[in-house]
């Protein structure tokens, strides 16, 4: 699925530890939800100062979804 | 050849192409010999529009003062070349293809030598190897967003850049590209935020470019020193302090650059966050 694609390939970008980012997806009835999970040290990497980045990937994961509603977590 | 700088770079038109490789390597129009590899064509309509590709060789050999000093080189990761030596010939430099984002159909559009903006040894080798870095990533967040589009590097807009500061863009190219702006270009930022981060973590360097789509910021940096101006004028014939929208940084940045000389007024930025806004005040 590309969203999880998208996701994964911005994380595995960003970290140091690209081997252990992984992305899962959870299908609900209206909403994806897709867990991210990155290495202990690279967490602050992905969310940033504020979530700045964080939001950033869902501002993107959006375009990337149109109509369906997906979420993204850190976990 | 010289031996000198010399690399391919390519922009709407053969002058827009010469431009940005001027900036590229930072030389002036008549220090470099410039050959046209392809002159590019408007298109009808901006169908079969193709882009103009010049090369640029520097007349001197590289001048002492342009060779960097080799900086402790953080292997920049996207970029496995050797940087600080004069290549004479550019190098099949090894690339992942398509920089430009691949696109199946089937436009007039051959891209036979899809992406080669060679950097070359210049002082900015590394400034250029971050932006290739930054095209190929930016490509491929375009191809997993499932959008078609092509990215250009040009030399910012005079309004958007302070003088002795311009910075390169990385330009997306394509139709229907609105989502990629989205409200208050938030999405254009987002994109420019993790482009930006993703060079940096890549390259440990500090690398500063621009995200743009379709001239998006380039217009709206023109629109904006405009406003700058007519604002300015109403307050130096009111003597009332004006404010503006509330904008983003770069927008404000753009304000406070066009009145930055301006003989009867100063700028201020004010608020906090989102709301913050330039305002515009008369000089006593």
């Amino acid at each position: 699925m590309r969203e999880r694609d998208l996701v994964e390939y911005i994380a595995k970008a960003l970290v140091e530890n690209a081997d252990a980012v992984s992305v899962k997806e959870v299908r609900g009835g209206s909403v994806t939800v897709l867990e991210l999970s990155v290495d202990e040290s690279d967490m602050g990497r992905v969310i940033g100062k504020d979530g700045r980045v964080a939001n950033a990937m869902r501002t993107l994961l959006r375009v990337a979804t149109g109509d369906r509603r997906v979420v993204l977590e850190i976990v | 050849m010289t031996g000198g700088k010399s690399g391919e770079f390519r922009g709407k038109t053969v002058e827009a192409a010469i431009d940005a490789g001027l900036t590229a390597l930072r030389l002036s129009r008549d220090a470099v010999e410039v050959e046209i590899v392809r002159p590019g064509s408007r298109g009808v309509l901006g169908i079969g529009a193709e882009e103009a590709i010049v090369r640029l060789t520097a007349l001197r050999p590289a001048k002492p003062e342009s060779k960097p000093t080799p900086r402790p080189e953080p292997a920049a990761v996207a970029k496995p070349e050797p940087k600080s030596e004069p290549k004479p010939e550019p190098q099949p430099a090894p690339r992942s293809e398509p920089a430009a984002v691949a696109r199946p159909e089937p436009k007039p559009t051959p891209k036979p030598e899809a992406t080669k903006t060679q950097p070359t040894a210049t002082p900015d080798d590394e400034e250029l190897a971050a932006l290739e870095a930054g095209r190929d990533f930016l490509a491929g967040l375009l191809e997993r967003m499932s959008l078609k589009a092509e990215i250009e590097i040009v030399p910012q807009s005079d309004a958007e850049a302070d003088d002795d500061d311009r910075m390169l863009v990385l330009n997306i190219v394509g139709d229907d590209l609105g989502v990629l702006i989205g409200r208050q270009n938030e999405t254009l930022s987002a994109l420019e935020f993790i482009t930006r981060l993703m060079v940096n973590q890549q390259s440990r360097a500090r690398s500063n470019f621009i995200v743009d789509v379709n001239g998006y910021r380039a217009r709206r940096a023109e629109s904006l020193h405009k406003l700058a101006l007519r604002m300015a004028d109403q307050v130096v014939q009111t003597g009332r302090t004006m404010a503006l929208e509330p904008m983003t940084p770069a927008e404000r940045r753009i304000i406070h650059l066009a009145l930055r000389d301006h003989a009867k007024i100063t700028t201020q930025s004010v608020g906090e966050g989102d709301r913050r806004k330039v305002t515009i005040i008369p000089k006593k």
